[in-house]
């Protein structure tokens, strides 16, 4: 399945890139490429055993108990940004 | 030309977990900026969400206790959005099958207001924009929510309020949230189309985001119908779109139209595992909710006689109601209990915040002794009025105001002398009587009560009193 190339313009818009025609271009062609290797997995999947699907479920019981872990990460997370006052700060730009 | 309001809620309710729903960061108001976080999240790559087993039941809980179908088989999905409050660029909710579906929530007037659904979802963190720049603060990312869709079967500002307080209510009732709007653990979007009084076919709706408070629901409610009507009366078609509420004019101005209508592009989450919820866990869950605010109304006017008014004074109050039936307990009437608690310990807490808190000096036990000298005729009501209040200040018990033995009532001679007493002491008030003033009787009543400190049974008196003095 290959996209067009008004479905890429739809899909830029959403990702909110802007590109040239000429990016376009060559967009739709890689984009065609790389449809096209998802859908030879989508072959292979085809083929598992019927009632797979059940080793994505995971029991009710065995879900995370709510009790709180002290992760002392919250300096680490803002440790690659210039934090102000703990804030991760984002310039504003209008699209 | 007459229009009929078509009005549906999506209300936002944060879950009171201890961890957040994707992570075991703690859900603490408050904290400096980005203290209650962790790479998940934060949307670190890499890091990997888990489900909270809590969030889950607490949808549970929320969905039996609106009538919904809980669905055992339920997932999570990703919707898309580009928003620096939103680390990962999407937030994990529920698309096509959330945890609850075809719920209702019953209005005074036995109006049921149908829920669609009600799915799990992840909150968003907080921005402050300033200097051109925008700061994030992601101590409220990942917190818990649920977001209950009603079906459009609100026709009145009114209608929307009453759902909404309900629905407030129900959720403080089974402690899954504080509900408080002001803080924002509760908000609501409201749908709002108008059609012709009659009309089955839908009128264009526009939505009103983010209303945090009842009163001005009703009044953005009020504003939008009234725009609406404008616009249709003149023939001209009402634009879908997303609105703001702009509380300080009390109007309604535009957000985005229908051309920059989001595309979500939800996906099932790859990185969480479908859920399964055996049918033995919410029978479980069932069995644990405690009795629903409607359910508990109509049993206080029901069976145990109540006024509407003075159950409406009780109900709403989780605290109040556990008190006032641990009371009932001990075996005394409900009126005299429930006009004690409404009418003398209400009147020495002064906030809604105190009534909801309920934390009196007065035990359960000590109210229920007091009532039943009330209910055995040994003390007036109104004296166990002013004796509650002295407890309440003192938080001593009853038998610090009122001694065993004053209670034991006189025995018809005393009560007989006391009369004769009383008579010869007051010639005037007798002589009144005589004369065909039936309410000089009154101040007989009055110096015998003083003389007996309140111990005499005012109706076996007022038939010794009439017997003596015909
Ligand atoms: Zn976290």
């Amino acid at each position: 399945m290959a996209l067009t190339e008004t479905e890429i313009k739809r899909l830029a818009w959403l990702a909110k890139l802007k590109f040239t025609e000429e990016e376009l271009a060559v967009l739709t062609e890689d984009m065609a490429e790389i449809i096209e290797f998802a859908d030879t997995i989508n072959a292979s999947v085809g083929t598992l055993p019927a009632g797979n699907d059940f080793a994505r479920v995971c029991e009710f019981d065995d879900l995370r108990k709510d009790e709180v872990q002290e992760s002392n990460l919250s300096e680490e997370v803002t440790s690659n940004i210039e934090a102000e006052d703990g804030f991760f700060p984002v310039r504003r730009r209008s699209l | 030309m007459k229009y009929e309001l078509v009005s549906g809620l999506e209300t936002h309710v944060e879950l009171s977990t201890a961890t957040k729903i994707f992570c075991s960061c703690t859900t603490a108001f408050g904290g400096a900026p980005n203290t209650h976080c962790c790479p998940v999240c934060t949307g670190m790559p890499g890091a990997l969400p888990i489900l909270n087993q809590k969030v889950v039941e607490y949808a549970i809980r929320a969905g039996l206790a609106t009538h919904c179908t809980i669905n055992e088989i339920t997932h999570m999905d990703r919707k898309n959005y580009c928003y620096p409050d939103l680390p990962k660029a999407y937030q994990i909710s529920q698309f096509d099958e959330p945890v609850c579906e075809h719920g209702y929530v019953e209005l005074d007037s036995g109006k049921k207001i149908g829920i669609t659904r009600i799915h799990i979802e992840e909150d968003a963190g907080k921005l402050v924009h300033e200097r051109g720049f925008t700061f994030v603060d992601y101590n409220r990312g990942g917190v818990p929510l649920i977001e209950i869709v009603s079906e459009p079967d609100i026709s009145s500002p009114e209608e929307a309020k009453e759902y909404l307080e309900k629905l407030q209510l129900i959720m403080r009732y089974i402690g899954v949230s504080d509900c408080k709007m002001q803080e924002g653990s509760m908000r609501a979007d409201v749908n709002i189309s108008l059609r012709p009084v009659g009309s089955k076919t839908l009128g264009t709706r526009t939505e009103i985001k983010n209303m945090s408070s009842p009163s001005f629901i009703v009044k953005a409610m009020q504003y939008e119908y009234e725009r609406q009507a404008e616009l249709l009366d003149r023939g001209e078609e009402i634009e879908q779109a997303t609105l703001r509420y702009n509380e300080s004019e009390n109007t309604t101005s535009k957000m985005r139209g229908k051309e920059d209508a989001q595309d979500y592009r939800y996906f099932p989450e790859p990185d969480i595992l479908t859920v399964h919820i055996p049918k033995e866990k919410i029978e479980e869950v069932k069995a644990s909710l405690p009795e629903l605010p409607t359910d508990k109304f109509r049993r206080y006017v029901r069976e145990l006689g109540l006024s509407e008014s003075t159950a409406k004074l009780i109900y709403p109050y989780r605290n109040v109601a556990r008190y006032y039936e641990t009371v009932l307990s001990k075996g005394v009437s409900p009126r005299t209990s429930a006009n004690l608690i409404v009418g003398t310990v209400y009147a020495t807490l002064k906030t809604e915040e105190e009534k909801e808190a309920f934390s009196i000096a007065v035990p359960e036990a000590e109210l229920a002794l007091l009532v039943s000298y009330v209910d055995s005729g040994k003390l007036q009501a109104s004296k166990a009025g002013s004796i509650l209040l002295q407890m309440l200040e003192s938080g001593k018990p009853v038998s610090a105001y009122v001694r065993e033995e004053d209670l034991k009532g006189l025995s018809d001679e005393e009560l007989k002398k006391l009369c004769e007493g009383a008579i010869a002491a007051n010639p005037k008030a007798v002589e009144d009587f005589k004369a065909g003033k039936q309410k000089a009787i009154g101040s007989l009543f009055g110096f015998l009560m003083k003389q007996s400190r309140g111990k005499a049974d005012v109706k076996k008196a007022e038939v010794i009193l009439r017997e003596l003095l015909k």
